[in-house]
């Protein structure tokens, strides 16, 4: 079966890593399969490792319209979504978009905000509208939101509760670049400018169309969900976790998996594609027990991968 | 320890147990010693350190105790030490490395052992052994097979499914072969093993002497006397004739050889069918019905007074068909002197009690009513515990104690008829029996055993008294013994009757009686439907074949592929096993070899993308394994690297 409009997406994979964004393919990867599954990517990293260049790069080479929020402690949802404004002119109140209505948009360290702003662009989100004053403004397709959050900050933050951080996809941090890649980046300076002049390789309906492929054509066997299930089971009964991966989790296991099949060159899901996606998916789904703490969340999860024999046969 | 030889270990020490258990009642304590500390030996294995040392003290050992055992070999004690001989192999092998060899052979001898046990005992539970040894057996000759060739194999456990079947198919046949060739198997018209004759135990119940007082106790063992197959008869006609003691020496009544003539008439109407399925027994006399005339199947003697004596002694188990007339008459047509002896030293009592009542009445029938009479007024009880002994027992009996069981009823009744010059004779046997409706027979215990008077009446015809019935307590004593069995227990005995009947009696005879009814039978159906049986066999067949057609489509192919392939892999990587958390793609990336990509990208396609293999990409898979064979290559065990972690930690 032909995998429709892979190659582009393949292709800004490759632009991106290879000249824009070196050292951050799996970061890419990542924002991709959220990108192909619907959903929202949270990146948990400290700043000035590059998650605006990563957001930025893949406006660009997508082609989409790209928003940018900053978040503050007196942020007002109203900040986000717009405004009405009063015209003299016409005599009437007159919608002013906010940032939410782009294609892309970036909430940059979205734990400094208030959580009453939080949770109305959580629930745009998860909507994909906004209803203003009585009035629904559909967002565009696609939507995605990429956040960051610090996670050494704790002085004037908002932790987001377990409930939205359920509305992301997946979360990823960015991680040092490699001390050789590094140094070319410290000698060359910073490539914002660059980012700026990438052609798009795709359109908007691309983009829909390989969503849609992804969501309806990539089949997930019996035993993967199988194999996603006892996941899910092994995580609800492990001591190390007050609860365990929701059934929303499990969705999110499968959607994430097909797109990483995609991606692979497949029309089916295999276990591999569910491990590599797993610790992106899940990991912040999860809550370690307070007498747990000093695990590593993330390494406690692949303990459970590596539990949990793969269906062959 | 790979999860199939430890499977196969425990398999081994439950075929070794399941050998001994028949036979560990009849083996010397020291063999039964030994097994066990064989057993523990061979458990303690891996945990000790098994140096030469301790090897060679073990193989002399082993030597030691089979030499003593084989030194017990005698001409008339044959099979005992050789099962001892066994049972001391077989805990050495036990103790010994689980190699596939040494396992092979511990099985034979497993199964030797189990054979050997038949010649001890053949109660029906071999039956039960038997099966479950082929089961066992059988699964371990197809497990061996498989580590034999790989030590290290691991079975998944879904395999173990698949094999499952097959490992029951196996003895499910073997079994119904068994049951078949058990039936069409030439057989001898006895067996050949009773020329290793086993010793008779002693006599419990009927006896060939009876001497009133000699026990002060009797002791019910319930052992089983013989079953008699025939209809249900009336309570009062059931007593089984064995042995006639016409003699009495001082106190003891015995059997003489001077044996006046007589003659038998039998009743009117058809004679009583019995025939007797009797358990070994010391003495050779054979019951049947009081009273019949004829006896077949066992090679016997008919003696003047109606007592049938077996011409051969063994200990076996004997049927005999007799047929009982019991409104028949025997009438003695020579002089009655010896049954009217009298031993001199009777005491004076007996003697004047007699001398009282014959004073009084005339004629058989008046004199014996009137020791009724007298038996009735003494209140003589019915009891068979605590008497008393006393050198004059019968005194003791009628005058004293006043208590006593059938033998003091019969002796003192028959002495006294004597002495009132009525010809009388003990007449020893058996009393009632409880009817199985199931196997249609009557069950026997040894406690039946009974002793009766038989007495001359004045036209020379013998006549059956029964003096027990006389004691106060007679109704309470034999309905305790006419006492029913419980429905499971009568089950049981219907079961082990049809045991003995059908199985350990099972000889060329009856053979021939299959032979021909299934050759009547199969005449029959050849007439009525051959066209409807071939229809049928056919539709059959067509059946079996559907149904593999549909179970090769159900991926059991795909599996065995799958499973040689990963097998293969872990070969090439020199490991014992794949983790079972490697999928195929991964397992492919790891190795970098071009056959193992192939392999994922063909079966995965297959697998997860829910279609089937075609023939052809089979065939190229198995080829792939195949070409594997020849390769190495190293796998660094790691799960797919995962999305979301970049190296900064939380």
């Amino acid at each position: 079966m032909e995998l429709v409009h892979r190659e582009p997406i393949l292709g800004v994979i490759d632009t991106l890593s290879s000249r824009y964004l070196q050292g951050k393919i799996k970061a890419i990867r990542t924002a991709l399969i959220c990108l192909l599954a619907e959903g929202h990517l949270l990146i948990e990293d400290i700043p000035g490792l590059g998650k605006t260049s990563l957001a930025l790069g893949l406006a660009a080479a997508l082609g989409l319209d790209f928003g940018r929020i900053q978040c503050t402690g007196d942020l007002l949802p109203s900040d986000i979504t717009g405004v009405s404004i009063f015209n003299r002119e016409d005599n009437r109140f007159h919608f002013v978009k906010g940032p939410i209505f782009n294609h892309l948009l970036l909430v940059d360290e979205i734990n400094r905000t208030l959580p009453k702003t939080q949770s109305a662009l959580l629930e745009a989100m998860e909507e994909r509208r906004v209803t203003l004053e009585g009035v629904t403004y559909e967002l565009p397709e696609p939507f995605m939101v990429i956040a960051t959050q610090n996670p050494l900050d704790h002085v004037g933050t908002f932790p987001l509760p377990e409930s939205q951080l359920d509305r992301f996809l997946m979360t990823t941090d960015i991680g040092y670049p490699p001390p050789a890649l590094e140094k070319q980046i410290i000698r060359r300076g910073s490539v914002r400018e660059d980012l700026t002049r990438i052609k798009p390789l795709l359109s908007h309906e691309q983009i829909i169309e390989a969503r849609q492929f992804v969501r309806e054509k990539i089949s997930l066997h019996e035993k993967i969900a199988d194999y996603i299930h006892q996941l899910l089971q092994r995580s609800r009964d492990h001591s190390a976790f007050i609860n365990g991966i929701s059934t929303r989790g499990g969705i999110s296991l499968a959607a994430a998996a097909r797109a990483q099949a995609y991606l692979q060159g497949r029309s089916f899901v295999v276990p591999e594609d569910v491990q590599v996606v797993a610790l992106a998916v899940v990991s912040h789904r999860l809550e370690l027990r307070p007498e747990q703490d000093h695990l590593n969340k993330k390494e406690v999860l692949r303990s459970l991968l590596k539990d949990i024999p793969v269906p062959v046969v | 320890m790979s999860n199939l030889q430890r499977l196969l270990t425990w398999l081994l020490y439950g075929a070794a147990l399941l050998a001994l258990l028949p036979v560990f009642p009849f083996i010397a304590r020291w063999v039964q010693i030994f097994f066990i500390a064989g057993l523990i030996a061979g458990l303690l294995r891996s945990r000790v350190d098994w140096n030469l040392t301790l090897h060679r003290l073990a193989v002399l050992v082993t030597l030691i105790a089979v030499v003593i055992s084989g030194m017990q070999l005698t001409m008339t004690e044959v099979v005992l030490p050789l099962v001892q001989v066994l049972c001391v192999l077989l805990a050495a092998r036990l103790a010994s490395e689980k190699t596939p060899r040494n396992m092979l052979q511990t099985f034979v001898l497993a199964l030797t052992l189990l054979a050997a046990s038949s010649l001890l005992t053949l109660d029906m539970i071999y039956l039960a052994y038997l099966a479950l040894m082929i089961l066992m057996l059988s699964t371990s000759l197809v497990l061996l097979s498989f580590v034999h060739v790989d030590p290290a194999i691991q079975l998944p456990v879904q395999a173990f499914n698949g094999l499952g079947i097959f490992l029951l198919a196996i003895p499910a046949t073997t079994l119904v072969l068994m049951a078949a060739l058990f039936f069409v198997l030439p057989r001898t018209p006895t067996p050949l093993w009773n020329i290793i004759g086993q010793e008779g135990t002693a006599a419990v119940g009927m006896s060939d002497q009876v001497r009133p007082g000699s026990f002060s106790d009797l002791a019910s063992t319930g052992a089983i006397a013989f079953r008699a197959e025939t209809s249900e008869l009336p309570d009062q006609l059931l007593y089984w004739r064995g042995i006639v003691l016409d003699q009495l020496d001082g106190q003891i009544w015995r059997r003489s050889n001077r044996l006046p003539r007589e003659q038998f008439k039998p009743g009117g109407g058809t004679g009583q069918e019995v025939v007797f399925y009797a358990e070994p027994k010391s003495d050779h006399y054979l019951v049947a019905l009081d009273r019949s005339d004829r006896l077949q199947g066992v090679s016997h003697r008919s003696e003047a007074d109606g007592v049938f004596v077996r011409q051969r002694q063994d200990y076996k188990r004997i049927t005999y068909r007799t047929v009982g007339w019991p409104q028949g008459v025997a009438t003695l047509s020579d002089a009655a002197e010896i049954y009217l002896a009298v031993p001199e030293t009777l005491s004076v009592p007996v003697r004047q009690a007699a001398a009282a009542i014959s004073n009084q009445h005339f004629g058989f029938a008046e004199r014996v009513a009137g020791l009724e009479g007298f038996f009735l007024q003494q209140q003589l009880s019915y009891s068979a515990i605590n008497l008393p002994q006393t050198a004059t027992p019968l005194a003791t009996f009628l005058f004293d104690s006043r208590r006593g069981y059938c033998e003091h009823f019969a002796s003192s009744f028959a002495i006294m008829l004597r002495l009132m010059d009525v010809p009388a004779r003990l007449v020893g046997g058996y009393l009632g029996g409880t009817y199985n409706r199931f196997g249609k027979f009557y069950l026997v215990t040894e406690d039946r055993a009974h002793v009766w008077v038989e007495a001359l009446n004045d036209e020379g015809e013998w006549v059956r008294i029964d003096p027990s019935r006389l004691a106060v307590n007679a109704e309470q004593a034999f309905s305790a013994a006419v006492a029913g069995r419980s429905y499971l227990q009568s089950l049981t005995d219907a079961l082990f009757h049809s045991w003995t009947r059908r199985v350990l009696n099972y000889d060329v005879q009856q053979q021939f009686q299959l032979l021909r009814e299934a050759s009547t039978r199969l005449a029959l159906l050849r007439q009525v439907k051959f066209s409807w049986l071939a229809g049928g066999m056919m539709f059959m067949a067509l059946c079996g074949v559907v149904a593999f057609v549909w179970k090769r489509g159900g991926g059991t192919q795909d599996k065995g592929l799958l499973h040689s392939y990963l097998r293969q892999v872990a070969r090439c990587a020199g490991l014992k096993r794949l983790p079972p958390e490697l999928g195929l793609y991964q397992l492919a990336y790891l190795s970098g070899h071009p056959l193992c990509r192939e392999f994922a990208e063909s079966y995965g396609a297959a697998f997860y993308g829910g279609k089937k293999l075609d023939p052809c990409q089979n065939r190229r898979l198995r080829d792939v394994v195949r070409q594997l064979k020849r390769e190495r290559f190293v796998i660094e065990v790691a799960l797919p690297q995962c999305l979301g972690d970049n190296g900064r930690s939380e």
